[in-house]
């Protein structure tokens, strides 16, 4: 009787342990495909006493088969950064490669990306939460089903893999219906609730690619806000492999 | 015909305080004013411009103006032709760019780094992971010295001949984390040699044929710099360090550069930089460079500050100090001994 118990909690562990595994592989495949697109993406950083400023960004992006994606940002607002892009080739667990043209000096620096976890552009956004989201950047672990909002998600716990995270672990929630990401909670490297990020008004691309419109983040422990909204999103922009290249920073519009 | 697609524009205020009251140089505030833009033509050649204009209050109310960029561009996938006025950057390192010799130094600037715009034929082959690039430039742009007080009367220039065209190409490539470039320079110096003569400074721009190398090592923890220029008179200047990245969530950057040159009149024939740069990565942008530079030959000091902060959407605020502490003997400094200066610069942006 008790070896019979020990072995449904060993098959029950270790289906659960794949079953995470399972979501987040069946959320990138449905995912997948989507080629290039480019976007526009607006931030608007809120402080605790209610002060806000704002980031506007265009965005470029191209799917890489087998590896991380690579991306292009081209900075507009603040203005004395307009013209600044950052070239971003992301890979699953090596460190990516980055690059940042500087209009002033008209000079293109390689930059090391270690400091993955310090926040983008001032936001509640780390670097390491805007950069592609490959299955094999996590251990995932399944945690079981839960209401949110309405909808049935899968809710499991990821662990990050790369080296220089900020965080101990993610919380995430996967709506059941469409795979896609509804809510992540994450833990800084003590363990304690960091921040807490929501992503609303999905719309879908193509027929298949669901893209949400509106992401915010909320720092528990700061009292910051950021809400990042995505506009102009194209897929199918004509974007090639050639549109990625360091050497043609300086040559972006 | 076209219209104006993008335009650009931004004032700034700056103010400058000589510390020391035995400074040759009074202080001074300056008005600038730029303005930027560019055009794509229907079939996607681009027209730049780019102009600077700065008038002082004090130094009997000195004016400048300086063309930055006029140039027509064709673009295409694999090539780039520019003719026209261009600012043209090489290099890796961070304490100074010794293989970056296409433009004359703007040596009025606050940190010396500006540049002055010149007239170019420029032609770019962009390859698989890297370019080759060819420059034309049929004139030379003197260097553009202070005058009234305390600055140097430069009562003529000379040449070596009356053919003040130079040559250049450069080619630039990247091989997984390594990224260097081979460049080479045949024609007008835009370095001058200041030869005392009656009343003043004769200003005199030597042919010369350079060869320079530039590389950058990237890995996670550092960035590993190196450049190298030298000429057919056996004279070289090299700049070679390290930029350690300390911090993961803000940017802490050290720098620790050693310079060398065997050229007359180099103010860093020996020299090493130690320098701190902190990106706060805050909603302001705040961010400072810190860096001392010491030499070991004559053991003077250099204390460089540089520190920016937004005030809002539209408005910057930057810090410029510079502390000198020079020995008596370093003929290549020593004038700037009395300089030491803060400087507050306003920039808005219209």
């Amino acid at each position: 009787m008790k070896f019979f118990i020990f072995l449904v909690l060993i098959t029950n562990l270790a289906f659960a342990d794949n079953k995470g595994l399972e979501v987040a592989k069946e959320t990138e495949s449905r995912d997948s495909g989507w080629v290039n697109f480019t976007a526009n993406m607006k931030m608007i950083l809120t402080d605790r006493k209610g002060r806000s400023a704002i980031r506007e960004i265009r965005t470029k992006n191209l799917e890489v088969q087998g590896d991380g994606d690579k991306s292009m940002s081209i900075f507009d607002t603040p203005r004395d950064i307009k013209g600044t892009a950052m070239l971003t080739f992301s890979h699953r667990l090596n460190v990516d490669d980055q690059w940042l043209y500087l209009p002033a000096l008209k000079r293109v620096k390689r930059i090391s990306s270690r400091n993955k976890s310090g926040p983008f552009m001032g936001s509640e956004f780390a670097y390491e939460d805007l950069s592609s989201q490959e299955v094999e950047k996590y251990e995932h672990v399944y945690l079981g089903e839960e209401s949110l909002n309405g909808a049935m998600a899968f809710k499991s716990k990821r662990i990050p893999n790369y080296k220089h995270t900020g965080y101990k672990k993610q919380i995430i929630w996967i709506e059941k219906d469409r795979y896609i990401p509804l809510k992540i909670d994450f833990y800084d490297r003590k363990d304690s609730l960091l921040k807490t990020l929501t992503f609303n008004n999905y719309q879908q691309y193509l027929g298949k690619y669901w893209r949400a419109l509106e992401m915010k983040v909320v720092n528990h422990q700061n009292g910051k806000k950021t809400k990042l909204l995505w506009s102009n999103y194209k897929f199918d922009a004509g974007l090639k492999d050639n549109d990625f290249k360091p050497n043609k920073l300086n040559r972006l519009r | 015909m076209f219209a104006i697609a993008s335009v650009e524009q931004q004032i700034e205020l700056q103010s400058r305080v000589f510390v020391d009251s035995k400074s040759p140089y009074a202080d001074d505030a300056t008005l600038s004013y730029q303005v930027k833009n560019h055009k794509y033509l229907d079939n996607d050649d681009l027209l730049q411009f780019n102009l600077e204009m700065q008038k002082s209050f004090k130094n009997n109310g000195r004016y400048s103006a300086n063309i930055q960029e006029l140039y027509w561009s064709r673009i295409r996938d694999e090539w780039e032709v520019k003719i026209g006025i261009d600012t043209v950057f090489w290099g890796k390192a961070e304490s100074v760019n010794v293989v970056d010799i296409i433009n004359q130094k703007n040596v009025l600037s606050t940190d010396g780094k500006a540049k002055l715009g010149s007239l170019m034929a420029h032609f770019t082959k962009y390859t698989k992971d890297g370019l080759i690039d060819f420059f034309y430039l049929p004139k030379h742009n003197k260097r553009k010295y202070s005058s009234g007080r305390g600055g140097l009367n430069i009562v003529s220039n000379k040449y070596d001949n009356d053919n003040k065209q130079s040559f250049a190409a450069r080619l630039q490539q990247a091989v997984n984390n390594v990224d260097f470039a081979v460049s080479y320079f045949n024609g007008v110096s835009n370095n001058s040699v200041l030869i005392p003569v009656d009343q003043g400074y004769q200003a005199y721009y030597a042919n010369v044929k350079q060869l320079g190398f530039d590389a950058q090592i990237t890995t996670n923890e550092a960035l590993y710099k190196f450049e190298y220029l030298t000429d057919t008179d056996n004279k070289y200047s090299s700049v070679g360090g390290i930029e350690y990245i300390a911090g993961d969530s803000w940017t802490v950057n050290l720098l620790l550069e050693h310079m060398r040159s065997n050229k007359p009149a180099n103010a860093y024939q020996n020299d090493t930089m130690a320098g701190l740069r902190v990106d706060f990565s805050d909603e302001l942008g705040t961010e400072g460079l810190l860096g001392v530079i010491y030499d070991h030959d004559y053991g003077s000091k250099i204390l460089t500050f540089k520190g920016s902060r937004r005030v809002d959407n539209n408005n910057k605020l930057t810090l410029e100090a510079n502390f000198f502490d020079i020995n008596l003997n370093d003929s290549a400094l020593i004038s700037q001994d009395k300089n030491d200066s803060i400087s507050l610069k306003l920039t808005h942006y219209l």
